[in-house]
């Protein structure tokens, strides 16, 4: 499940949780549960969505309402030889 | 072991760990009035025989279940034996590493530990687990698993993997969810919110949305405090000074209440702006934006990660340059600074809404989104450009989450409207405020008049560029006032077409002395500007090099000179409104 999960964003820019749900046939609570799993076991990392890490010095910083951004997370170092030693094996 | 049957999925993966354990199970569903609740159907009896374990159904904060749920630990405890778990299965690819792993381990694992358990959770990477088999077993021993785990590294996914599909399993056996309130109206509005083509029209419509707010509920108050208060307090500061040396009340009426004057009246228009930009953010609409951007940005074949901050770019641009120290790839991070101001700021879009209703009457709106929209196409072309030749990179993909869409809050919605402004009221009081002065006094020594200042002949000097453009040397004054700060050019503008003596706002003298071809190509050159003192200010802190930071500057001005050379020659070409009936 996880290793599908894994293909399944290779190859594409941004996959939705939503999306992933369906394609996967689980729902969109267990495609968090994965996410999660996956940045524990440093697959995926979560990034700031834009101004997480510059927050001391932005002004708009008062006014910001990070629960309303989207979460995002990439595919890591680890992640990305995963998927390309999974490339290469046979089927 | 007690779940919450409100969030079963989860549960289960714990579930999913304990059956590896050898110690009789019984499941007690808690909170199953909640699940009901929220439209989660657990069939307990379907769910008891896949697991292949009694589960018993409870409401504990109503005591019901729960004399049914000691009865069967009860009985479990006499006769251990009766229960046969399903367990989740490790992938037929691992499970020779697994067994591998459990000889090596032998008879060295304590108690109350086991080895297939401890085996499990070496290749899930279990720190504590390694920790004390490190400590548990001879060196030799150590070292083959060591060695086992690092060929293997992957083999947690498999063993991750399982459990996700027991649990997949198990779901589809017991429970039906049907997807109610919140959920289901989010799929519904997100099938055209974020698709690729109605989501980018949806994404257009908001902007135009917001432009035609504040055009209708805005602007009438804004030329409201342009003509009756800042106009009026003029004449009524050249008529109370008339008795003290000219320059004073030149300088109160002009330099203070005709420059940063003119800029306090746009609070109206961004009080309506951010109020409409608050509102689409709390709704969770804003986050829907980001992804239709990125998808947008990514068939232009930029960086993935560019968008993050150029999205905190139409907020200010300051904000999006220090944000973009989230892209590790030094070329997406350098071609994401050099794009960031080129997204059309809060600043910008004020000045905008200040000036296209004057113009263009009844075609304010279809102007204000088109501007805006070339200012994207622009800033696509330009990224698409610098990432075909300069910056070449490699894409990283992304997983996104969106959150629901859900009623604003009115307290967070005040709450940032109000930092804005004040923000905004700070910057006007303050820095437009020695701006103006400096203007003015440049637009009145060595005198006696406007054309001979020292701005005059400056201005004059810029004379040839003015005729490309279409733009006296007053527009390209404060057009260049600009770069300290964008709302500058207004006050700018207000400083040196005067206005007040006949009683006519700025708007209005601007119409009566500019012609909307003109108008255009100053509004075209001031969305493509160079980017404000402030923003150059950080992006030679966050490139730490001066090169680069002029290298965006002369980009950016000869975009901005030849998009509006382009808009104004164009306008000439085919005869529109060049000058005013």
């Amino acid at each position: 499940m996880l290793r599908k999960f894994l293909r399944l964003t290779f190859g594409r820019d941004t996959t939705e949780t939503a999306d992933l749900a369906r394609e996967l046939a689980v729902s969109v609570q267990q495609v968090r549960m994965m996410v999660e799993t996956l940045e524990r076991l440093g697959y995926l990392e979560k990034v700031a969505a834009g101004c997480e890490q510059s927050c001391e010095h932005c002004a708009q910083y008062p006014a910001c309402s990070p629960n309303e951004s989207p979460h995002i997370w990439k595919l890591t170092g680890k992640g990305e030889r995963y998927l390309a030693a999974d490339r290469e094996a046979p089927d | 072991m007690i779940a919450d049957a409100s969030a079963i999925e989860r549960n289960l993966y714990l579930l999913s760990e304990l059956l590896w354990l050898p110690a009789p199970l019984v499941l007690g569903l808690n909170m199953m009035d909640v699940a009901t609740a929220e439209g989660i159907e657990i069939e307990a009896h379907v769910l008891a025989a896949a697991l292949g374990i009694s589960v018993v159904p409870l409401v504990a904060s109503r005591a019901e279940g729960v004399s049914a749920l000691i009865a069967e630990a009860v009985r479990l405890a006499r006769d251990p034996d009766k229960i046969k778990p399903a367990r989740p299965e490790v992938g037929t690819a691992h499970r020779e590493v697994l067994a591998t792993v459990r000889a090596l381990l032998g008879e060295s694992v304590p108690p109350p530990y086991f080895s297939e358990w401890v085996a499990l959770k070496l290749l899930e990477g279990d720190r504590e687990i390694t920790e004390l088999t490190r400590a548990w077993l001879p060196d030799e021993a150590w070292r083959q698993i060591e060695e086992l785990l690092h060929r293997h590294e992957d083999t947690v996914l498999d063993i991750t993997s399982g459990r996700y599909e027991w649990i997949g399993r198990m779901v589809r056996a017991a429970v039906k969810q049907p997807r109610l309130g919140q959920v289901s109206f989010t799929d519904r509005l997100d099938r055209y919110a974020v698709h690729p083509f109605w989501g980018m029209l949806l994404l257009f419509a908001a902007f135009a949305l917001i432009f035609g707010i504040t055009f209708q509920v805005a602007s009438p108050i804004q030329e409201w405090l342009d003509v009756h208060v800042v106009t009026s307090s003029r004449t009524w500061l050249r008529a109370g000074l008339s008795a003290m040396p000219p320059w004073t009340s030149g300088l109160l009426a002009d330099g203070v209440a005709g420059g940063a004057g003119i800029v306090f009246t746009f609070l109206p228009v961004l009080v309506v702006f951010f109020t409409a930009l608050a509102l689409l953010e709390d709704t969770g609409y804003l986050a829907r934006v980001a992804y239709v951007m990125d998808r947008f940005m990514h068939a232009l074949g930029l960086h993935g990660k560019s968008f993050l901050p150029l999205f905190l770019g139409f907020g200010c641009n300051v904000p999006a340059v220090i944000g973009t120290r989230v892209i590790e790839a030094r070329s997406g991070w350098l071609l994401t600074i050099l794009l960031a101001p080129l997204v059309p700021c809060s600043a910008r879009l004020a000045v905008l809404a200040f000036l296209v209703p004057p113009f263009f009457g009844k075609w304010a709106l279809p102007v204000a989104v088109g501007l805006v929209a070339a200012n994207v196409v622009v800033l696509a072309a330009v990224g698409i450009a610098l990432n075909q030749t300069l910056f070449r990179g490699h894409r990283l993909p992304f997983i996104m989450e969106l959150p629901l869409y859900h009623t604003p809050n009115a307290r967070s919605i005040a709450h940032f409207v109000w930092h804005s402004t004040r923000m905004f009221l700070t910057k006007a009081g303050s820095f437009i405020l020695l701006m103006s002065l400096l203007v003015w006094a440049l637009g009145n020594f060595p005198g006696p008049d406007l054309e001979s200042s020292y701005l005059g002949r400056f201005g004059h000097a810029l004379g040839p560029l003015g005729e490309w453009l279409g733009m006296d040397w007053r527009l390209l004054v404060a057009l260049l006032s600009s770069f300290m700060a964008k709302e500058n050019a207004m006050a700018t503008l207000g400083i040196l077409y005067g206005g007040g003596e006949k009683g006519l706002g700025l708007a209005e003298t601007l119409v009566a002395s500019v012609a909307p071809a003109s108008g255009l190509a100053f509004l075209t050159a001031t969305m493509l500007f160079i980017p404000c003192a402030a923003t150059v200010a950080v992006m030679r802190q966050e490139t730490g090099s001066w090169r680069w930071v002029f290298f965006g500057i002369g980009m950016m001005l000869l975009i901005a000179l030849g998009a509006a050379v382009l808009v104004f020659q164009t306008c000439q070409w085919f005869g529109w409104s060049i000058t005013h009936a």
